[in-house]
């Protein structure tokens, strides 16, 4: 066995800690492999020195004052790193540039009455490592708190945490601290249900938010305002952030906002009750304008007293179409319009409507045409009326902004991609244009696009509005391409319910073979007479005038034409001369066209030839059919007159006029009377019920709005009276309101039918005749034709 | 064995003048922040008169620092903090150098020191007075309930109880030192009281 002192040795020597024994005078005698190789000095260099001479880099005062105490009073000690990170100037392990850090042990002991010192040196770099690391995230988290409570202080509202039990504060911002009148410490601990006096309940993994009138703050800094509090609940944390703000001024802000809303709208619906009573005002006294013109125009009167009656007249009547504008266009800015849904022929509406404009397209000697894409005798769903309404004033514009050309309607009927019907209607025209750049205002009340235009061209400026507006509350659009000079074209469309689709049957007419010829020098109606005959299945051959027909090279023309229209304006006569001095036009029927304006002067209306036919254009549908058949009927040119009522038919016809107005007694007794009727005038209602009591009437023309007893009262007193009787008197309202549900209200009372003031001659009579027709049928046994 | 009032006066002076240097050794460690060490109370007690006093003032949960001394009487010395009281020391003497979560990894290692340094400078003044020499061992950390800490055979140990009070940055912190005497050692230590007023009184 080896001698203990050798083996101690080379154990000590191999130690995985730095040992280093010093002797009473503080110099080495053992120093180990492991010190050998942190300090990178070998033994032989260290022994009988002291660490002072070894290392360059000076000991740490803490060291040497413990290795003092140790070789002279024996005393044991330990460095830790946390005062002494490094005792021996040693280096890092890893990193050179640093010192490595060192727990040193001193133990004091004695040999042979000598005292010396062990130091057992423990490299703590590592964990040291871990320690920097630590620290560094340490800071980072320090720095990243900084920063977020920096952010919360910078916020205008108060932010808080508290507890979710009894909401107790855990931190708070410093808006916190003003807006509740305490420091952070004293906020801290605080229960926030005493801060704030009406609080929300929190919800697990919610966000609640209240806006609540309360006291906050504390003591003497109590308050009251409006406070918005946000309580945020999370799954994560068991805590809750309070975010509340005083929302005081907002909400004053708010109130008068709605204030100024609600005055603005109160402001926005007296305007249109103004507007409703202006026009009611303004028609009263047209009705007497209106009605007088029309009992003047029919006495004796010189050329210039017709004149002079007759602006009278136009004057009235564009004064009336103004405010007719007016009163539209603000039952649709306060969104009282209705529509009145029912079923419609297309066909008839669009002939109905050009029937209107025609006079005016042809007294300005322009062509009016239309093209109709889809079966004949369909039938849809819709506002005729309202729709009528627009189509009139595009049209009524092309007219009026035309000066060449004409106009060209085209209607027909899609079906959406979600299976809806749609009513496409374009209007064309060959106007003077408008620039792309005002088109967008076109659209906006009370613009022209040419302002000095209004006196060229007269009117409102509200018809485009209005029909936008119409349009868009029926879910439609509405738009136009147009450039200047070179014409417009207007377009919209309206959702309709297709009911009837299909090809109604027709006539059985041979159609087959047979050969129309179209000299037209106006393209519209050439187009428009080829869509019609299309209709038909009749292919046309159009040519513009008859030096046309003679230039077409022989054989490509039909040997015989059997129908041939002519469209040739004051020269149709002599080309009607010509033709019919050629073989093949023998036997051909003629078709002459001609617009309303020169009927007057069309002084061969009655050739009594059967083979010509003369009718207006544009060609009706109805119009063509007879042509067609061959039955010559030229009644079915004529334009239909609204029938005047003979004196001697309605002789027995008594009528009571119920009328508070005496211009408007005046007006209505006159046009009865001299239409035959006989009249009696009640001043009121009340005048009214004694007379029907007294009397038997035929038909009561009521006014609405009159003193003592209106309109609907006496209507449902009327009623009242002859519940039991067999007789039921029309009564039929009379009334300078126009505004919607107004008839609703008159047929509720009990009135049979509607009349809007200023009454219209044609109006009245047409209504009379409704409801005196069926009358007079049965007292006559059914011969209303004299 | 009776500790009179004259060796009690001895001891609580000699012991005043050790923490004295201990107290300047601590506040070169704690980069020169002073530190004040004051024993205001010293007795001999049994080992559950220790208990239930360290227990008074610092509860259940003790830290301990033990060195074991040997010469003209011998045993172990011990310096005892709350556990919280002795994170708050070590934290105190730390400074601002390391966040406080790190200081909980290094607190052992630097309360033994801090001890080892009280201890030492305690152990060096008994030693000077009696003029001779006390040998210490290297410290030792003990953590835990009182009793475990206190961790003695047997209860009748002769226990020399000092209360040591910390003062440092406007912070006042109480702490126990005591010296655990081995059989006979009392009366040694008396002994060696009585000799040294012996010779200064023949002076």
């Amino acid at each position: 066995m080896s001698n203990l002192p050798e083996l101690l040795t080379i154990a000590a020597q191999q130690s995985s800690h730095g040992l280093i024994v010093l002797d009473e005078s503080l110099s080495v005698v053992f120093w180990n492999d492991w010190m050998a190789k942190s300090s990178g000095i070998a033994a032989e260099h260290c022994l009988g020195k002291s660490l002072n001479d070894i290392f360059a880099d000076p000991i740490a005062p803490r060291l040497l004052h413990a290795l003092e105490d140790a070789v002279t009073r024996g005393q044991s000690a330990v460095l830790s790193p946390a005062f002494t990170p490094s005792p021996l100037p040693l280096a890092h392990p890893s990193h050179h540039v640093l010192r490595m850090k060192q727990k040193v042990a001193i133990t004091a002991f004695r040999s042979e009455e000598v005292h010396y010192c062990l130091l057992d040196v423990t490299d703590v770099s590592l964990a040291a490592n871990r320690e920097i690391k630590l620290r560094e995230q340490t800071e980072l988290l320090n720095r990243t708190l900084n920063k977020l409570s920096h952010i919360l202080d910078g916020v205008s509202e108060a932010v808080l945490s508290t507890s979710v039990d009894g909401y107790v504060v855990q931190t708070a911002n410093k808006v916190a601290e003003s807006m509740f009148g305490m420091p952070v410490q004293s906020l801290v601990g605080a229960a926030l249900g005493e801060l704030v006096a009406d609080l929300p309940e929190h919800q697990a993994a919610k966000t609640v938010v209240l806006e609540t009138e309360t006291r906050y703050g504390c003591g003497e800094n109590q308050k009251s305002g409006f406070l918005s509090i946000t309580v945020n609940s999370q799954d994560k944390f068991d805590v809750l952030t309070w975010v509340i703000k005083d929302i005081s001024a907002l909400k004053n802000t708010e109130q008068t906002l709605i204030e100024a809303r609600k005055m603005a709208e109160d402001a926005s619906n007296q305007k249109s009750r103004f507007l409703a009573n202006m026009s009611h005002e303004i028609r009263t006294p047209l009705n007497g304008i209106l009605g007088m013109s029309d009992l003047l125009w029919a006495t004796t009167l010189d050329g210039e007293q017709q004149e002079y009656t007759e602006m009278i007249r136009k004057s009235g009547e564009t004064l009336l179409a103004i405010i007719n504008d007016i009163l539209d266009f603000s039952k649709i800015e306060s969104d009282k319009i209705d529509f009145q849904i029912v079923d419609f022929s297309l066909t008839d509406w669009l002939e109905d409507v050009i029937g209107l404009v025609r006079p005016q397209a042809h007294f300005k000697g322009l062509e009016i045409g239309y093209h109709l894409d889809f079966p004949r005798g369909a039938r849809v769903k819709g506002d005729p009326l309202r729709i009528r309404q627009v189509l009139f004033n595009l049209l009524s514009n092309g007219i009026k902004f035309t000066n060449r050309g004409g106009v060209f309607v085209r209607l027909s009927i899609d079906i959406g991609l979600d299976e809806r019907a749609w009513m496409y209607v374009e209007v064309e025209d060959t106007g003077i244009g408008i620039d792309k750049s005002r088109q967008d205002e076109l659209f906006q009340p009370f613009v022209q696009i040419d302002g000095s235009s209004t006196r060229r061209f007269g009117g409102t400026g509200l018809g485009l509005a209005i029909s936008k507006r119409l349009i868009e509350l029926m879910g439609g659009e509405v738009g136009l391409n147009s450039a200047l000079d070179e014409g417009s074209r207007f377009f919209f469309k309206i959702p309709v319910e297709s009911l009837q689709f299909t090809q109604i049957a027709r006539p059985p007419i041979a159609t087959e073979g047979l050969h129309v010829l179209v000299l037209s020098g106006h393209p519209f109606a050439a187009r428009h007479l080829e869509n019609m005959l299309a209709g038909w299945d009749l292919k046309a051959t159009l040519l513009s005038s008859l030096d046309a027909l003679d230039a077409a090279e022989k054989g490509a023309l039909p040997d015989r034409f059997q129908l041939v229209f002519l469209d040739c304006d004051e020269r149709n006569i002599e080309v009607l001369a010509k033709l019919r001095e050629r073989p093949s036009f023998q036997d051909t029927r003629f078709v002459l066209l001609r617009q309303v304006a020169l009927a007057q002067t069309a002084s061969q209306e009655g050739t009594g030839d059967p083979n010509v036919v003369f009718v207006h254009k544009p060609l009706k549908s109805s119009v063509l059919t007879p042509l067609l058949t061959g039955i010559q009927t030229p009644a079915g040119s004529k334009p239909k007159r609204a029938k005047s009522p003979s004196g001697s038919r309605y002789v027995e016809v008594h009528v009571l006029v119920v009328e508070d107005n005496t211009v408007n007694q005046k007006v209505i007794s006159r046009i009865l009377t001299k239409a035959g009727f006989h009249v009696s005038i009640a001043e009121n209602g009340e005048v009214a019920l004694s007379m029907l009591a007294d009397q038997g009437f035929d038909l009561v023309l009521m006014d609405c709005q009159m003193p003592i007893m209106d309109g609907y009262e006496a209507t449902e007193k009327i009623r009242e009276m002859f519940r039991e009787s067999s007789i039921r008197v029309p009564i039929i309202a009379l009334t300078a309101s126009a505004m919607a549900g107004d008839r609703e209200r008159c047929l509720r009372a009990g009135m049979d039918d509607y009349l809007t003031k200023p009454v219209k001659q044609e109006a009245l009579f047409k209504m009379i005749n409704e409801w005196i027709d069926p009358m007079l049928r049965n007292a006559d046994g059914g011969t209303s034709e004299p | 064995m009776k500790l009179s009032e004259n060796h009690a006066d001895l001891l609580k002076e000699t012991l005043n003048l050790g923490v004295g240097a201990a107290a300047d050794a601590l506040s070169e460690i704690a980069g020169g922040e002073e530190i004040i060490l004051t024993v205001p109370q010293l007795q001999l007690m049994s080992t559950a008169q220790l208990a239930r006093q360290v227990c008074d003032v610092s509860g259940e949960e003790i830290c301990s620092v033990t060195e074991t001394f040997r010469g003209p009487f011998s045993g172990k010395a011990m310096m005892l903090y709350s556990q919280r009281e002795s994170l708050e020391l070590v934290r105190l003497m730390l400074g601002d150098m390391i966040p406080v979560e790190q200081i909980r990894e290094m607190e052992g290692e630097a309360l033994c020191e801090v001890g080892n340094i009280v201890l030492n400078a305690c152990l060096a003044s008994l030693a000077d007075m009696i003029g001779s020499e006390l040998q210490t061992d290297i410290p030792e950390l003990k953590v835990g309930q009182i009793e475990q800490v206190l961790s003695l055979e047997d209860e009748e140990h002769s226990i020399l109880y000092l209360r040591m009070d910390f003062t440092m940055a406007r912070h006042n912190l109480q702490g126990h030192i005591g010296f655990v005497f081995d059989l006979d050692s009392v009366t040694a230590l008396i002994a060696c009281l009585e000799n040294y007023l012996k010779s200064i009184f023949e002076i």
